[in-house]
């Protein structure tokens, strides 16, 4: 079966009974590629408004759940036989398309040990957590991603939506003031876009404006031959931007419900670390180079009951902790907003990658 | 006298000459000697030996084959006293009596339940339920130690202390800078004692006689010495996270915006974005109040930000200080102290003439 213009309804049942050969099953990359495309034209035709776009998202994997022809093209890839940047391209149909999380995790899984496609696979597979609400786990990955590819000039989507995670999910300010120092040129326009969404959640003036025209620079291009595509953009924008003030209400309360107490507690501590010297606590001078241990400088180590106090923190993830808010009707708004604007940031992001791809043609 | 007798006698004898710790040779010929009445005919004599071979190899230098004793006896003979007062009063005097608070409070709890109304059961389970940071246990305890003896300056101590941060209750200053200490001397303590009253005279701001008193605590204590040193530096470690936390238990003025780390602090910035949220609303109080946002509860949250974040650091630095505390005294209690004689009679190790 292969859809060119238009789902019909035959094809969508054959889709929902398996009867479908998945993409790159059969190793010819090029002619996959273009019909990939074509799946994507099928999907945002302007006639098949009543069909889910995500239908296309059934061509992925063989129709028993199978990844082998994704592993045949990233062996490809790894190879050096396929010449154009087909595996971002991919990515980018699933983000495009609205892929669950768990669906571009295990893609990202086949292309992430690919040295090319390596950034993309990270940022494809970290940058979620909206579906089943695990953003502690993906902000673990997007840490660990971050390190990974620090120097390398892939990292910045994921060092932006650490960021993002920090300010958003984790109500930290620093976060906030990490994505404002960005340089938004050194950014892709996914990326741009999202620093945006971080602008309006705090008020910042202008901010709708800037989400707005992030978005249409992206779409724009591709909207003549994608119009369904728009519509969609323009329906969940307008969702993220339709309650501003009860958004940014749910998110201080969210703020205000950390613990701020354990945080100044630990400042103090950490504070009082340098302040170690004798004629501090026992009223006596030391010569320099005078003896140490009870009577000199005393290490920076400190009490048991203030390790235990840290190591508990510690346990728990600091993430976790900054996220969990124990009203959960405050939270659930302001993670609900969050899963939505990280959807379609990957919708966004599907559109530059497979823009790469035309581009590269 | 039977040899369970000369243990015991042994020692009382290795005790009465403690200094920094035991005497070497007499508390090893205890041990031997209890090793030897363990194998008693009589099951309560043979169980007690078993406690009290265990107690002298703690004192030996050995706390954790005696604890491991101490619980094989008991498992043995659950309805004994004696070895829950032994094991409690063993892991109180560790050197990390916080990694051992929980196993004390078990046992101690356990000795007060076979033995209820014994003072020094009760004296001893403040610092444990201290150590294992339960304060209001450790303050009923203090209570309780204080009604079954009216002169017991331990209990004293500790209950003033935790009026003190756990309570926020100042005038227990005045227990722990003049009372106790005075006490404690009357009683041929050692110095550890005023180690509270460093604590008291912080919460007055009294820093000089703060300073005064942290030197006095570690006075017997050779400045310098490497066997001292742990002593030492636990009680000026202690020192320094008091000072940390700042005079006086309540937060107010400009101290408050260094309490909670500062201007550029996330409590801060909270805060700010709350101001000018609120700002906001009341420019568009309509547009507010369709998405269910109101001032009143804007401000309501800046209230509710604050009340929580001082309760928040009062508890947390009341826990870390008196938790801190107890890492700090009972080491050093431990290290210039003998057991008191009504612990060992507690354990039923003493003699019974005539």
């Amino acid at each position: 079966m292969h859809p060119q213009k238009l789902w019909s309804s035959a094809d969508v049942i054959a889709v929902r009974e398996g009867a479908y050969e998945a993409l790159f099953a059969r190793g010819e990359f090029e002619a996959e590629s273009l019909r990939m495309e074509s799946l994507l034209d099928a999907a945002f035709h302007p006639d098949s408004a009543e069909v889910d776009p995500g239908l296309g998202l059934a061509f992925v994997l063989l129709p028993d759940g199978g990844d082998a022809g994704l592993r045949r093209l990233s062996e490809a890839i790894a190879a050096g036989a396929v010449g154009w940047p087909v595996g971002h391209a991919l990515l980018g149909y699933l983000g495009l398309l609205g892929a669950p999380d768990a669906l571009r995790e295990r893609v990202a899984s086949v292309f992430d040990g690919v040295a090319s496609t390596r950034p993309e696979a990270l940022a494809a597979s970290a940058i979620g957590g909206g579906d089943l609400r695990d953003y502690r786990d993906h902000y673990e990955q997007l840490r660990r991603a971050e390190a990974s590819l620090a120097g390398l000039a892939g990292r910045w989507p994921v060092v932006v939506a650490r960021q993002w995670f920090d300010f958003v999910l984790a109500r930290r300010w620093s976060g906030f003031e990490s994505l404002r120092a960005l340089n938004l040129g050194e950014l892709d326009p996914a990326s741009r876009w999202l620093v945006s969404t971080a602008e309006f959640l705090a008020g910042e003036e202008g901010a709708r404006l800037s989400m707005i025209a992030c978005a249409e620079a992206i779409v724009g291009p591709v909207d003549p031959r994608w119009p369904r595509l728009s519509r969609i953009v323009a329906r969940e924008m307008a969702a993220l931007v339709a309650e501003p003030f009860a958004l940014r209400w749910r998110h201080l309360q969210c703020a205000a419900a950390r613990d701020h107490a354990a945080a100044a507690v630990r400042h103090w501590l950490g504070a009082t670390q340098g302040d170690a010297r004798p004629e501090e606590d026992l009223g006596v001078s030391i010569p320099p180079g005078g003896p140490h241990g009870s009577l000199g400088v005393l290490s920076p180590e400190p009490t048991a009951a203030a390790r235990a106090a840290e190591a508990c923190r510690q346990k728990a993830g600091e993430f976790l902790l900054d996220w969990f808010v124990q009203d959960r009707a405050i939270a659930r708004p302001v993670d609900a907003w969050a899963a939505d604007v990280l959807r379609l940031y990957h919708r966004l992001r599907g559109v530059v990658m497979l823009g790469a791809l035309g581009a590269s043609r | 006298m039977n040899t369970f007798d000369q243990a015991v006698c042994a020692l009382r004898e290795a005790l009465d000459g403690w200094n920094r710790g035991a005497v070497p040779g007499l508390i090893s010929r205890a041990a031997v000697l209890f090793d030897e009445a363990a194998r008693d005919p009589e099951p309560r004599t043979r169980a007690v030996a078993r406690v009290g071979a265990a107690v002298s190899r703690g004192f030996a230098g050995d706390p954790e084959l005696a604890r491991r004793r101490l619980l094989e006896a008991i498992s043995e003979t659950p309805d004994l006293a004696a070895g829950y007062v032994a094991l409690g009063m063993l892991c109180l005097r560790d050197p990390h009596p916080l990694d051992h608070a929980q196993t004390a409070v078990w046992a101690l709890l356990a000795a007060r339940d076979l033995a209820p109304g014994v003072p020094c059961i009760e004296r001893m389970l403040p610092p444990a339920f201290t150590a294992a940071g339960e304060f209001m246990s450790a303050l009923q305890s203090a209570r309780s130690a204080m009604q079954l003896d009216h002169d017991d300056d331990e209990s004293r101590l500790w209950a003033a202390m935790l009026r003190l941060y756990f309570g926020g209750d100042l005038s227990a200053t005045a227990v722990l800078c003049n009372e106790v200490p005075e006490l404690a001397m009357a009683y041929g303590k050692s110095s550890a004692a005023w180690l509270g009253a460093v604590a008291g005279h912080y919460a007055r701001a009294e820093f000089h006689e703060a300073r005064v008193s942290l030197r006095k605590a570690i006075a017997p204590l050779k400045i310098g010495d490497a066997q001292d040193a742990p002593w030492v530096d636990g009680a000026r470690r202690w020192y320094r996270e008091l000072k940390g936390f700042g005079p006086g238990v309540a937060m107010s003025g400009d101290r408050w915006l260094r309490d909670v780390g500062g201007s550029q602090s996330e409590y801060a910035r909270t805060r700010a974005a709350l101001s000018a949220f609120r700002e906001q609303v009341s420019l568009r109080p309509e547009r507010a109040a369709a998405e269910g946002v109101e001032v009143l509860a804007v401000e309501g949250l800046v209230g509710e930000l604050e009340a929580r974040t001082r309760r928040g650091i009062l508890e947390w630095g009341a826990r870390l200080i008196l938790r801190g505390f107890a890492e700090a005294y009972l080491p050093l209690v431990a290290w210039l102290e003998a057991p008191p004689m009504d612990v060992l009679a507690a354990m039923d190790l003493l003699v019974l003439d005539g």
